[in-house]
C-alpha cells in the first residue's frame, strides 16, 4: 500500500488543552480512508493538525516522506485539498468565483486567475455538472450543490489528496450518495480522498479503509468490513450496535448497522 | 469559460472607462456651480490653460484653479479613499457592517489629528499621529472582539468594539479640546472636527494624495488574492495563503488611506460603509471588479454631495449632516438585507 499522508506519535489539540495523543494514522495513496468516531472525539482536531492548520504538540505529520512542518502554506495546499463542511457566511461570490479561488497555490501573489485557470474551473464544474450554475450566487444554490462546488474548487487546486471534513452533514439521503459516490470517483482516478463520516454505513458502502477514533486515539484501522465490527463499533459508540448481512434485492450483499 | 472571462473583463474596462468619463463630467459640472457662476466652457478653458502652462490670470481661471480645483480634487480623493478602505475592511474582517468610522479607525485618526494640533506639530505630524492612533484603534478593536469568546455572532461583536473603541477616542478628543488654548488651537480643532472639505488647502492635498495612493497600490496588486480574505480563516490557509500576513498588509493600507484623509477633511462619516455595499449590489463581491467599483462610486458620491453642501443653500451646509440623511436609511437597508444574505 503506498503511502502518502502519515501521522507517527502524534499529540494535537489546543494550546494548553492537548485532544488526543500518541496517535499512529497511515493513509493509503488512490484509496477512499473514511474516519469514523463519536461527537468530540477529535476527528476535526486531527483533520486541521493533518492539514498543518494547527502545529503537532508532538510527534509528526509527514506528507509524501517530508514533514508537514517543513513545507509552507502553498506547498502543502498544491498536495493537500481540504473541502470544508458548507458554511454559508460568504459574500454573494459566484459559483465559478468560489471554484476559481482553488487556482490560489498556483498563483504569484500578485496574479490573477488567467485563461488556463478558469478552462481548468470549467473543466471542473462540467464534470460535477454544474456548468448551468457557473454565473448563479453561491449562497443562492443549495446545500448538495455547494458541496459539489467546493468539490469542484478542490478538484480545480489540483492536489492529489482530499480531505472533507463531514461531506453528508446537513444533505438529504440523495445528494449524501452521490457526494459519496463522487469521492469513490475520484478515488478511482487516482486522488487519495480522507473523509470524517458519522454514519458506519457509509464507510461500510464507499471506503477501502477505515479508522475509528476514540478519545483523540486510534482504536482500529484497516480494511473496512474487517475493521467495522459489531464489538468495536459498540464499544465506539457506547451502545450495542448489530453488523448485519443484508441481500440487496439484486443478487449483492452487503452489510449495514443496525442499533440494537 | 475563457470566452465569458474576455468578456467579463472587457466588460469591467467599459464600466470603468464609462465611470471615470462620469466622474470628469460631474467635475466639470461642479466647477460651474459656486458664489461666482462660470460655464463649462470658461471651466474647460481654465483646466486647459492649467494643462498647457498658459495661464492667462483671468477671474475665472482664478476661480477655478485656486478655489475650486482643490475643492473638487479634495472630494474625489477623500471619497475614494474612505470606500476603497472600507470595502477592504469589510473583506478583511468577513463583516459586511463594518467600515473606517465603525471600526473606529476615523475616531483613532481624529484623537491623533488632534493630539498633534494641540502639540502644534506640522501637517506631516499631524499625518502621522493620526495614521498611528487609527492603526491603534483598529488593531485594539480587533483583539478585543477576538477576546469575547462563545459569542454566536462575531459580527456583532467587531461592530459593538469598534463603537466602544470609537466612543473612548472621542472622549479622548473631548479632553484636548477642553484643555486646547481657546485663542490658537480651539478654532483650529473645532474647524478640523466639523468634518468639512471647505477648509482644505493646495497644501493639504499635496500632502493626502501621496500615502492615498501609498494604500491603493497593494490593494490593487492584491486584488484578486483579497478575494480569499473572505472565506473561512482555515479555508483560506487551506487554500494556501497566509492570512496573517495578508491581513497585516491590507489593514495597515486601509487605515493609511482613511488617516491620511481624515487628517485634512476630519471625521467624514458613512462613505466608507456605505459605497461598498452599492458597488457591490451593482458588480458583486469578487474584489477586482468591486475595487474600481468602489472607488470612482465613491469619488462621484462625495463630489456630487459636496457639491450640493456648498451650493444648494445660501450657506454651506455641513457635509456630514447630508450624508447622515442619505447613509442612515441606506443602512437600514443594508442591516435588514444582510440577515438575509450573509448569515
Amino acid at each position: 500500500m503506498a503511502l502518502t499522508l502519515s501521522a507517527r506519535g502524534l499529540g494535537f489539540g489546543y494550546p494548553g488543552h492537548r485532544v488526543g495523543h500518541a496517535l499512529d494514522l497511515d493513509i493509503g495513496a488512490h484509496q477512499v480512508t473514511m474516519l469514523l468516531g463519536p461527537n468530540g472525539c477529535g476527528k476535526t482536531t486531527l483533520f486541521r493538525t493533518l492539514l498543518g492548520l494547527l502545529p503537532a504538540q508532538a510527534g509528526a505529520v509527514t506528507l509524501d516522506g517530508m514533514p508537514l512542518s517543513s513545507l509552507s502554506r502553498q506547498e502543502i495546499a498544491r498536495r493537500l485539498a481540504y473541502v470544508p463542511q458548507v458554511a454559508e457566511g460568504y459574500f454573494p461570490f459566484s459559483v465559478l468565483d468560489v471554484v476559481l479561488m482553488g487556482r490560489a497555490p498556483f498563483l504569484g501573489t500578485f496574479e490573477a486567475p488567467g485563461r488556463k485557470d478558469r478552462e481548468l474551473a470549467g473543466a471542473a464544474l462540467g464534470q460535477l455538472g454544474l456548468d448551468e450554475l457557473a454565473d448563479r450566487s453561491f449562497s443562492a444554490i443549495s446545500g448538495g450543490q455547494r458541496q459539489l462546488a467546493l468539490i469542484a474548487r478542490a478538484l480545480v487546486q489540483a492536489a492529489p489528496v482530499l480531505i472533507m471534513d463531514e461531506p453528508t452533514a446537513n444533505l438529504d439521503y440523495g445528494n449524501q450518495h452521490r457526494i459519496l459516490k463522487r469521492a469513490r470517483a475520484l478515488a478511482s482516478d487516482g486522488r487519495t480522498v480522507v473523509i470524517s463520516s458519522h454514519n458506519p454505513d457509509h464507510a461500510l458502502a464507499y471506503a477501502d479503509q477505515v479508522v475509528l477514533i476514540k478519545s483523540g486515539t486510534v482504536i482500529a484501522a484497516g480494511p473496512a468490513e474487517e475493521t467495522m465490527t459489531a464489538e468495536r463499533l459498540s464499544g465506539m459508540y457506547d451502545m450495542p450496535v448489530a453488523v448485519l448481512e443484508v441481500e440487496d434485492g439484486l443478487g449483492g450483499r452487503s452489510r449495514r448497522c443496525v442499533p440494537l | 469559460m475563457t470566452l465569458s472571462g474576455g468578456v467579463s473583463a472587457m466588460r469591467t474596462g467599459a464600466w470603468a472607462a464609462g465611470g471615470l468619463g462620469a466622474i470628469f463630467l460631474l467635475f466639470c459640472i461642479a466647477a460651474t456651480v459656486g458664489q461666482y457662476p462660470l460655464s463649462i466652457a470658461e471651466v474647460l478653458t481654465a483646466l486647459g490653460s492649467l494643462l498647457s502652462g498658459a495661464e492667462t490670470g483671468s477671474a475665472a481661471e482664478t476661480v477655478v484653479l485656486n478655489i475650486r480645483l482643490p475643492r473638487l480634487a479634495a472630494a474625489l480623493l477623500v471619497g475614494l479613499a474612505l470606500a476603497a478602505s472600507g470595502a477592504t475592511y469589510q473583506t478583511v474582517f468577513r463583516n459586511p457592517l463594518v467600515a473606517p468610522d465603525i471600526l473606529g479607525v476615523s475616531a483613532g485618526a481624529g484623537l491623533g489629528a488632534v493630539t498633534a494640533i494641540f502639540l502644534s506639530l506640522p501637517v506631516p505630524m499631524i499625518q502621522a499621529f493620526a495614521f498611528v492612533f487609527g492603526l491603534l484603534a483598529v488593531i485594539v478593536v480587533y483583539f478585543m472582539s477576538k477576546l469575547v469568546r462563545g459569542v454566536h455572532d462575531p459580527i456583532l461583536v467587531l461592530v459593538l468594539s469598534g463603537v466602544v473603541i470609537g466612543a473612548v477616542m472621542g472622549a479622548g478628543i473631548s479632553v484636548l479640546t477642553y484643555l486646547a488654548d481657546p485663542y490658537d488651537q480651539l478654532p483650529a480643532i473645532t474647524f478640523w472636527l466639523m468634518g468639512s472639505l471647505a477648509g482644505i488647502t493646495f497644501d493639504d492635498l499635496m500632502a493626502a494624495w501621496p500615502p492615498v495612493l501609498a494604500g491603493i497600490v497593494p490593494l490593487f496588486l492584491l486584488r484578486w488574492r483579497i478575494n480569499l480574505m473572505a472565506l473561512d480563516e482555515e479555508e483560506a490557509r487551506a487554500l494556501g495563503v497566509e492570512t496573517g500576513r495578508l491581513r497585516v498588509v491590507l489593514v495597515v493600507a486601509a487605515t493609511l488611506m482613511t488617516s491620511s484623509v481624515v487628517a485634512i477633511s476630519g471625521t467624514v462619516g458613512w462613505v466608507g460603509l456605505i459605497i461598498p455595499h452599492v458597488a457591490r449590489f451593482l458588480v458583486g463581491p469578487e474584489f477586482s471588479r468591486l475595487l474600481p467599483a468602489t472607488v470612482l462610486i465613491g469619488a462621484g458620491y462625495l463630489l456630487l454631495v459636496d457639491t450640493i453642501a456648498r451650493s444648494s443653500a445660501g450657506i454651506e451646509i455641513p457635509i456630514g449632516i447630508l450624508n447622515a440623511f442619505i447613509g442612515a436609511p441606506l443602512f437600514l437597508w443594508i442591516l435588514a438585507r444582510a440577515r438575509r444574505s450573509w448569515r
